[in-house]
């Protein structure tokens, strides 16, 4: 491994959307959290309050969640009001010593926000887009303002697909090198295949999504009926739940409950129990940035039968994945296509693709190129001055930028203002989660457990050999249990930190 | 140094950084639809016929208040236009005649017998009230019609009612019952009955046909205003002039200014079966 300056983050996740909530961007936050948390950078979370779960709470690893009394406002996301919890999150930076804020999903407020904030303080901001937009219609044209308003002024931006990147690029106008393409990642040691659990004479296609129209739930009806006809020895099986589960219901009373079962809602805990269950496995999303779920088939030994929207196509390659046009005709016939090939066994063995994909997504990678991407933006220097902000957002318009440079100002004078009323020197540190594994530092900790670093120049030379040899040893340990994928899942019970102790 | 071609695929390790931006990066196609002036101007005429309706009954009110006109002779010709329609439509009707004259009985009993009580119905009410009132709700009728194209804005429902509601408060106004009635009549054959007739004959007939129909609806509006009521030829010709011409070629010129962005991410369009 190259050695590399390795330097240690305290890096702040921002987001509406973690856990309770379950879903693509909340699992995606917590796992490269407990990645970073491994690597040794220092993690916590901020979101909003969650029913009665409120105040500090500590998961896996010693993972820091601030649930923040703030209500959500529409589509679980909190009012965008600019500078009325700016001294609660400055208090937080200030006691975490947060260096990179780093928000997540176009649709939260709370992360556009604090990135916001955080660039006023002098610290950096990277921004992380997990889906697709449009141009056409009123919403599209809202939302896409605001992001460019929100993306003038941040360090960096990481997509997960090319498609993606293309969207950002274009929606808020940021420019292309700005922006890295860094894709999801999942667990290849929990998906995988199992084919004794697959019954011998009948075939089973899983459909596993929400049941929303984005997700084409409109083109199943047919597709099924039509294959449920051709094909007797055929099953459809239909995990999760949402507003169009009425369609689909309607098709299971139709046909019947042991052609058509539909599941309801699924735990992703047990999403690899219900995929092994099947051999083919159908995606009908009419738009998609990344689609994880066709990953985690293909690691489980399915066929994949999908539509060709979005980011889909640069997810596989062709001989994993039978791609289909987003109709009823294209794919039933790629379905066909498939079963045909599973009744005459000339498909590609379930072990065989597992092998081939569950190391094409790994959490250590995506890891590795997401502190790539803080180093970059540790080491550029933007000035953070208000003289040097203003000018950013001359590019988002008339209206809207000068608007934009007005709440800026503002946003700086209240700044001065909990500055004078709260000083900085007077702020108590946090803590750290204590613990043993560092793979950066020169290995010491303190008397509250947080790892010393050498800031003296005459001492680095020495420092940097000790490093060199203890980090080397450190990460070769690291690099042989992150190779495999973090075995690491979320931790639902709240541990108080003194009874760890 | 890089002599591997960058690949748009993520399942791939390619040499690259993250944030490299290959040749093919960017694929947009900004198709913009556009509309002749030719297509636009006959697209406007759907609108012509409408307005025609609106200030017909309009004239028709004021000409029965006034005592020119005799309310007999209006209902006659309007049952006669009505029939003469119903017998040139009978094929395509689904119902069968029996129900179809069953739907006229009952209609015409109806308003025969509501007719007295609309007549008293805006004894309190001022003049300047009914006509702000009447022009407002007219205008509204005009708005959400169903012009024969899907938009968002389009309500027959709302369409429908309120024209009808706008006959009620002008009916109110006249004096005898046998006024009320032939208003109402009129009122039902020109928005309920004509709107769905027009619509047959602007998909059925050619462009030619269709053209010389606006005119002669525009022209016997025309002459009926003249006669009748001379101080809304000013509206006609204002209305006709803002619809036919000023209105289609605003929307030519502004068809450059429209920026529509379409690319790989928008969501896909279910087809219709």
């Amino acid at each position: 491994m190259d050695y590399e300056e390795k330097i240690r983050h305290v890096i702040c996740m921002v987001s509406d959307f973690f856990y309770p909530n379950v879903g693509g961007v909340e699992e995606h936050i917590f796992q490269l959290s407990q990645c970073l948390l491994h690597r040794g950078h220092k993690v916590i979370v901020l979101t909003h309050v969650y029913g009665d779960r409120r105040g500090v709470r500590y998961m896996t690893n010693g993972l820091k969640v601030y649930y923040l009394p703030i209500q959500t406002f529409y589509n679980q996301s909190v009012l965008p009001t600019f500078i009325t919890w700016l001294p609660l999150v400055r208090n937080i930076f200030l006691r975490e010593s947060v260096t990179i804020v780093h928000g997540h999903s176009a649709f939260s407020t709370m992360a556009h926000e604090a990135m916001n904030l955080a660039r006023a303080m002098g610290l950096k901001s990277v921004f992380t887009d997990h889906s697709l937009f449009g141009f056409a219609d009123m919403s599209a044209i809202v939302t896409n303002n605001f992001l460019a308003l929100s993306l003038a002024d941040v360090n960096h931006c990481i997509c997960v697909s090319y498609v993606g990147k293309e969207n950002t690029v274009l929606r808020a106008n940021v420019e292309q090198e700005k922006v890295s393409v860094i894709p999801n990642a999942l667990d290849s040691l929990v998906f995988r295949p199992d084919p004794a659990k697959r019954p011998r004479n009948k075939i089973n296609i899983i459909v596993m999504s929400r049941l929303q129209y984005r997700k084409g739930v409109d083109l199943q009806p047919d597709i099924m009926r039509h294959i449920c006809q051709r094909y007797p020895q055929v099953n459809f099986i239909i995990g999760g739940d949402g507003p169009k589960r009425s369609v689909l219901e309607e098709v299971r009373d139709e046909m019947g409950a042991d052609r058509v079962r539909l599941l309801g809602a699924v735990p992703h805990a047990q999403v690899h129990s219900i995929l092994v269950t099947g051999h083919i496995f159908l995606n009908t999303s009419l738009t998609e940035a990344f689609c994880i779920a066709i990953c985690e088939a293909v690691c489980s030994g399915l066929q994949v039968v999908s539509t060709n929207v979005g980011g889909i196509p640069e997810v596989l390659p062709s001989h994993l994945i039978h791609l289909a046009y987003p109709t009823v005709k294209s794919l039933s016939q790629k379905l066909e296509l498939a079963i045909e090939l599973e009744i005459s066994g000339q498909r590609v063995e379930p072990w065989e693709m597992h092998s081939e994909a569950r190391d094409i997504y790994l959490w250590g990678d995506v890891v590795r190129r997401t502190e790539q991407v803080y180093h970059r933006v540790h080491r550029h220097q933007a000035s953070s001055a208000l003289i040097h902000r203003i000018p950013r957002y001359k590019k988002c318009g008339v209206v809207a930028g000068w608007f934009m440079m007005f709440l800026v100002t503002l946003q700086f004078l209240l700044l001065k203002v909990c500055d004078a009323l709260w000083p900085a020197k007077d702020i108590d540190l946090a803590p750290d989660y204590p613990t043993s594994f560092w793979s950066c530092g020169n290995g010491n900790v303190d008397r509250v457990g947080r790892p010393q670093w050498d800031d003296a120049d005459n001492n680095v030379a020495k420092s940097v050999v000790k490093r060199k040899q203890k980090s080397r040893h450190r990460n070769n340990r690291a690099a042989a249990s992150l190779s495999n994928g973090t075995p690491l899942r979320p931790d639902t019970s709240t541990r108080n930190l003194h009874r760890q102790l | 140094m890089e002599k591997q071609e960058w690949k748009r695929v993520l399942w791939k390790r390619q040499p690259f950084l993250d944030n490299y931006v290959g040749d093919s990066f960017l694929r947009v196609s900004k198709k913009c639809k556009k509309v002749s002036l030719s297509a636009a101007l006959y697209g406007a005429t759907a609108v012509t016929p409408e307005i025609c309706s609106c200030l017909g009954l309009v004239v028709i009110f004021y000409g029965m208040s006034d005592g020119k006109m005799d309310s007999s002779v209006v209902l006659t010709l309007t049952a006669a236009v009505g029939i003469i329609g119903y017998l040139i439509t009978r094929d395509h009707l689904a119902a069968s005649i029996r129900n179809d004259a069953k739907v006229v009985c009952f209609y015409v009993v109806l308003i025969a017998c509501v007719s007295p009580v609309i007549k008293s119905l805006t004894g309190s009410v001022a003049t300047d009230s009914i006509n702000a009132c009447t022009t407002f709700l007219l205008l509204l009728r005009l708005v959400v019609h169903d012009y024969g194209t899907q938009v968002a804005i389009v309500n027959p429902t709302v369409s429908h009612n309120v024209g009808l509601f706008a006959s009620v408060c002008l009916a109110s106004r006249l004096d005898s019952d046998l006024d009320v009635f032939t208003l109402m009549t009129v009122a039902v054959a020109l928005f309920a009955l004509l709107p769905t007739f027009r619509r047959r004959c602007r998909s059925g007939l050619g462009r030619g046909w269709n053209l010389v129909l606006t005119v002669l609806v525009v022209g016997v509006t025309g002459s009926g205003i003249i006669q009748y009521t001379p101080h809304l030829l000013l509206v006609l010709v204002v209305a006709l002039f803002l619809c036919n011409c000023l209105m289609p070629t605003l929307y030519i010129c502004c068809q450059g200014h429209k920026q529509n962005i379409y690319g790989p991410w928008d969501e896909a369009q279910i087809e219709d079966r």
